[in-house]
C-alpha cells in the first residue's frame, strides 16, 4: 500500500533553444511529505518547478498531478490543483501594496467580480502575524528591502490553502531567526497534511527539515531517498551534486604594518548606523555580520556612496576624504560594491552574458574617440567569463536565460574584472551552490592575497565568515558590538554572540 | 499630525490637486474672470474630448502596453459612421450613432491587441503603424471631404446644454452635456480599476507580465479586454468630438497632435513614484490641469502659441515634483 501521489513526473525532457534543462527527470511527491531538492546552479531545479506550476510547457515525458495525467497544464489549473509556489525571483507586483500582493493569488483564483479591499487587508494582516513579521500592509512593495520581499512572497503562498507548497530557495535573504520561524511553519504545514518541496543551497537547513531528498545533476535525478531510511552527510550530498570532494580552508593574513588602506571613523547615518569606526589593511578580508536591520547593508551602501552617511570620515591610504558622497567618488577611489539585491538590481537582464561581464571595464577599451577596441574586448570577455564556471553558458545569450544562482555569479564576475583596491561584497554567496561557493571563496582569497585587495564581506552566514575572513565585526542596532580575529574565536562563540543580540 | 500630512502628501493625486489649486489661484489673481462659473463651463467644453481619450490611453498604459493610435482610431470611427449615415440619409437616435462608432473602434483596437499580444510586436511601433494605416485608408477608400452637416439628432446633441453662466464682461458660456459623459465614464473607470478583480489584474499585468502569468492570470485575455475597452472609449470620444465641433473630418491630422495632451495628462496623473500605477482620479486631475492652462493662458494675457511650450514646462515641473516621492532604499525600521 502506498500513499497518494501529489506529483509524479516520469522521464521528463525540457530544453531551451538547445540548452538542455531537464534530461529524463524522474520525480514524485507523496501527501504530507517534505522533500528537499538540491543540486548545482543550473541543474534544472527551477525549471522542474515551473513545469509543475504550469509556467513552462514540457517537451516530453509524463506529468501527473493528484493522480490525474496532464498533457499540458497552465498556472491557473496548477493553482486550482492546490499547488502554490514561492518563486526564486519572488514574482511580486511592485505597484501594489503588501496586502494586495499577499492576497493576489486568491483574488485571481476567487474569480469574483468585485474585490473587498477591507477583507484583503484583514487577511493579509493575519498571514503576516502567522509568520511573525511586522511589515506595514499598506506599504508598496517597491519600497521594501529584499528580505522583506522574500517574506511577502512566503506570506502570499501561505495565504492560500494548498496541498503542495513549493519553495524555490525561500531563505536566501532571510536571517537565521526568520529561517527558524519558516522551518517551524513548514513543519506545522506538514502536520496539516500539506506536502512541501524545499529547494535550497543551505544544506544545514535541508538536513534539518526534510523527510526525503532528491539530488539533481545536469537535469537528472541522481539520488532519491527517505532520510528516515538513510541519513546522508553533507559531504555525501555534495559528492552526488558535483561528483567532486571539497575541503575547507581558512584564510590567514599577516599584517605588514602599512598604513591601513581604508579607515572609517565615527561614521553615522541617522536611523541606520552610528559611530562606526574600523580599519582594514591591504590583503585583509574583514567580515561584518549582524541580524537584519542592524545597519550592515546601509553601512556598505554608505561606503559606496549609494546613500551617503551624515557624519564621520573616511581615510584612504591615510588621506582624509571626508564622507563618501556619491558612487562616482567611490569608484574614483577604486572601491567596488556588489549589492545584495543582485537578482533584481545588479544586471541588465536582456543584455548578453558576455556584455554584462565586462560592462564595468568597458571604458578601458575605448579609444580617445570613444570607439571600442573589439578584439581586446572580446579577449577580456573570455578572460572574465573563465574565472568561474557557469552552467548553460552561451556568452551571447541574455542573462535572463541563466538560472538564478548563475546570474549571481555573472554579477560577481562583472565587479571582479575591475580589479578594485577595496571590494565590498554584500552577501556574496547567497543562493549559490556549494561548489560555486568554494570557487567564489577561492577567488576572493586570491584577490586579497595576490593583488592586496582589501575585502569587506557582509554576510549572515557565520560559517562563511569563518571560512573566508581573518577578522569579523558584529553589528548590533547600528553599532559595532564586537570585533574578533577569526583565529581567536570559534563558530559557536560567534553564533552565541549573534543569538544574544536577538533577545536584547 | 505632521506625519499624517506627510502620508497624504505621498499620494500623487493630492500633489496634483495642490498644484492645480495653486495655478487656479495664480491665474485668478491676474484675471478674475478665470475663477468664474462661466469659465468652468468653458473648461468642460474644451477638455471634453481629451478627458475621454485620456481614459483610453490610461487603461492601456496601466496594462503595461501603449497605444499611439487612439486619437486616430476615434476620429476614424466617427468619420466612417457619419459618412455611412449621411450617404444613406439616415438620422438614427444618438445611441445608435455611438454604437456604430464604438463597434468600428473596437475592431480596430482588436487589431492593435493582435499585433501586441499575439504577434508580440512592440506596442508603440505597432500602434503607430495602425495610425498611419488608418490615415491613409480613410482618404483612399472612404472620402476626402469634410462632412459639415451631421445627421440632425446627433447634431442636436452637440448643441445640448445644461446650464448657462455669464462672464463679468457679459459674454455667455454654457455647460455642455458632455460633462455627463465625462462624469459617468470616469466614475465607471474608477470603480473598474479600484474595486474589481479585473482592475487588479490589469495592474498586475502592467507591473510584470511573467509574474502575472504565474499568478494564474490569463495575460492575453486581460490585454484583449483592455484594448476593447479602449475601443469603446475611443468610439464615444470620436462622436462627441464631431458633435461638439459640428463637423467630421476625413483626415484626423487636425486632432492628432492634441492627443499629446491626453498622454501628458495620463503621465502627470500617474506620476513616477513607487506607488505609480495610474488611476482615473489622477488622470482627471491631469486633464484638468493641462486643459486649464492651455485654455486660460489667453485670459491672463499670454499669446496662445505659448500653449505647447507651457505644456512641456508643466510636464517637467510635474514630474520633477513627484520625484521626491521616491523612497529611500532600505528603511532600517524592520526586524527589531
Ligand atoms: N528561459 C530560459 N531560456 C533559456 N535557458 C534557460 C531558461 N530557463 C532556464 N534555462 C537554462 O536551463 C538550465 C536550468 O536552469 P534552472 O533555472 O532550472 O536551474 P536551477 O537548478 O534552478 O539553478 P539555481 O540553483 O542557480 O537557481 C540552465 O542551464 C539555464 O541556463
Ligand atoms: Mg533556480
Amino acid at each position: 500500500m502506498s500513499m497518494k501521489k501529489i506529483v509524479n513526473i516520469e522521464n521528463m525532457y525540457k530544453s531551451f533553444f538547445g540548452v538542455v534543462a531537464l534530461d529524463g527527470m524522474n520525480f514524485s511527491m507523496e501527501e504530507g511529505e517534505i522533500r528537499c531538492l538540491v543540486g548545482e546552479n543550473g541543474c534544472g531545479k527551477s525549471t522542474l518547478i515551473k513545469i509543475i506550476s504550469g509556467f513552462y510547457p514540457f517537451d516530453e515525458g509524463k506529468l501527473e498531478i493528484n493522480e490525474k495525467e496532464y498533457k499540458s497544464i497552465n498556472p491557473a489549473e496548477s493553482i486550482a490543483e492546490g499547488i502554490q509556489v514561492i518563486y526564486q525571483d519572488f514574482s511580486l507586483f511592485d505597484n501594489m501594496t503588501v496586502a494586495e500582493n499577499i492576497l493576489m493569488y486568491s483574488t485571481v483564483a476567487g474569480k469574483k467580480m468585485f474585490i473587498n479591499n477591507t477583507n484583503i487587508k484583514k487577511k493579509a494582516i493575519d498571514t503576516l502575524k502567522r509568520i511573525n513579521v511586522s511589515i506595514d500592509p499598506d506599504a508598496y512593495v517597491s519600497t521594501l528591502s529584499v528580505s522583506q520581499k522574500q517574506l511577502i512572497a512566503i506570506c502570499r503562498a501561505l495565504a492560500q490553502d494548498c496541498k503542495l507548497l513549493v519553495m524555490d530557495e525561500p531563505t536566501t535573504a532571510l536571517t537565521t531567526h526568520e529561517v527558524e520561524r519558516l522551518l517551524e511553519i513548514v513543519k506545522e504545514l506538514k502536520a496539516q497534511g500539506v506536502a512541501v518541496i524545499f529547494v535550497s543551497h543551505k544544506l544545514e537547513e535541508v538536513l534539518e527539515i526534510c523527510d526525503s531528498i532528491t539530488i539533481m545533476r545536469s537535469g537528472r535525478n541522481v539520488y532519491d531517498g527517505k532520510t528516515t531510511e538513510r541519513i546522508l552527510s553533507k559531504e555525501e550530498i555534495i559528492y552526488y551534486m558535483t561528483g567532486k570532494q571539497f575541503s575547507d580552508k581558512v584564510y590567514e593574513f599577516k599584517s605588514e604594518g602599512d598604513i591601513p588602506l581604508l579607515q572609517v571613523k565615527n561614521y553615522t547615518l541617522d536611523g541606520a548606523f552610528e559611530d562606526i569606526s574600523f580599519q582594514i589593511e591591504k590583503g585583509e578580508i574583514l567580515g561584518i555580520t549582524g541580524i537584519l536591520g542592524c545597519g550592515r547593508s546601509e553601512l556598505a551602501e554608505a561606503l559606496f556612496g549609494v546613500v551617503p552617511a551624515d557624519s564621520g570620515n573616511v581615510l584612504i591610504d591615510g588621506k582624509d576624504i571626508g564622507i563618501i558622497k556619491n558612487i562616482e567618488q567611490a569608484i574614483e577611489h577604486e572601491i567596488a560594491y556588489v549589492p545584495d539585491d543582485r537578482l533584481t538590481k545588479g544586471l541588465h537582464l536582456e543584455q548578453s552574458i558576455a556584455d554584462n561581464a565586462v560592462i564595468r571595464v568597458l571604458g578601458e577599451f575605448a579609444s580617445r574617440f570613444g570607439t571600442l577596441d573589439k578584439k581586446a574586448l572580446s579577449e577580456q570577455k573570455t578572460k572574465s567569463l573563465s574565472t568561474l564556471s557557469v552552467a548553460g553558458l552561451v556568452p551571447d545569450n541574455p542573462v535572463r536565460s541563466l538560472s538564478g544562482g548563475n546570474q549571481q555569479k555573472i554579477c560577481l564576475i562583472k565587479w571582479l574584472s575591475t580589479n578594485p583596491h577595496i571590494l565590498i561584497l554584500n552577501c556574496p554567496t547567497v543562493g549559490v551552490d556549494v561548489g560555486a561557493k568554494s570557487e567564489i571563496h577561492d577567488i576572493i582569497r586570491n584577490l586579497a592575497r595576490e593583488n592586496g585587495t582589501a575585502v569587506v564581506v557582509i554576510s549572515d552566514d557565520v560559517y562563511e565568515i569563518m571560512q573566508l575572513c581573518n577578522r569579523v565585526l558584529i553589528m548590533k542596532q547600528g553599532r559595532i558590538a564586537l570585533e574578533k580575529n577569526i583565529a581567536d574565536t570559534t563558530m559557536e562563540y560567534l553564533e552565541a554572540a549573534l543569538a544574544e543580540e536577538k533577545t536584547t | 499630525m505632521k506625519k499624517w500630512i506627510k502620508k497624504v502628501l505621498e499620494y500623487n493625486e493630492v500633489k496634483l490637486a495642490l498644484i492645480f489649486l495653486a495655478i487656479v489661484v495664480l491665474f485668478s489673481l491676474i484675471n478674475p474672470d478665470v475663477f468664474t462659473v462661466a469659465n468652468l463651463y468653458a473648461l468642460v467644453r474644451a477638455s471634453a474630448t481629451n478627458a475621454i481619450y485620456a481614459l483610453a490611453i490610461m487603461i492601456v498604459m496601466c496594462s503595461g502596453a501603449f497605444d499611439a493610435s487612439f486619437a486616430v482610431i476615434g476620429s476614424f470611427g466617427a468619420y466612417v459612421t457619419m459618412y455611412i449615415l449621411t450617404q444613406n440619409g439616415l438620422d438614427p437616435h444618438p445611441a445608435i450613432v455611438f454604437l456604430i462608432s464604438i463597434l468600428i473602434c473596437m475592431a480596430l483596437e482588436f487589431l492593435n491587441w493582435f499585433m501586441v499580444s499575439i504577434l508580440h510586436l512592440q506596442a508603440y511601433i505597432a500602434t503607430t503603424g495602425t495610425a498611419s494605416l488608418l490615415k491613409g485608408a480613410v482618404l483612399v477608400f472612404v472620402s476626402t471631404s469634410y462632412i459639415y452637416t451631421l445627421p440632425s439628432q446627433i447634431g442636436a446633441l452637440g448643441k445640448t446644454y445644461l446650464a448657462t453662466a455669464v462672464y463679468g464682461s457679459g459674454i455667455e458660456s454654457q455647460l455642455h452635456v458632455s460633462v455627463i459623459f465625462i462624469a459617468v465614464m470616469y466614475l465607471v473607470m474608477h470603480i473598474l480599476m479600484t474595486y474589481t478583480n479585473f482592475g487588479r489584474q490589469v495592474y498586475a499585468v502592467g507591473a510584470d507580465e511573467e509574474a502575472a502569468e504565474r499568478a494564474g492570470i490569463n495575460v492575453k485575455r486581460i490585454r484583449l479586454i483592455v484594448f476593447l475597452i479602449a475601443g469603446v472609449i475611443c468610439g464615444v470620444a470620436g462622436i462627441l468630438r464631431d458633435a461638439v465641433g459640428r463637423f467630421s473630418l476625413p483626415n484626423p491630422a487636425e486632432v492628432v497632435g492634441k492627443e499629446n495632451i491626453s498622454i501628458a495628462a495620463v503621465i502627470l496623473g500617474t506620476g513616477n513614484s513607487s506607488k505609480a500605477r495610474g488611476s482615473a482620479l489622477g488622470t482627471l486631475l491631469g486633464v484638468l490641469l493641462m486643459s486649464f492652462i492651455s485654455n486660460n493662458l489667453i485670459l491672463i494675457g499670454i499669446p496662445s502659441f505659448y500653449v505647447e511650450l507651457a505644456t512641456g514646462v508643466l510636464m517637467y515641473i510635474g514630474l520633477v515634483g513627484q520625484m521626491s516621492n521616491r523612497p529611500r532604499r532600505h528603511s532600517a525600521k524592520e526586524g527589531k
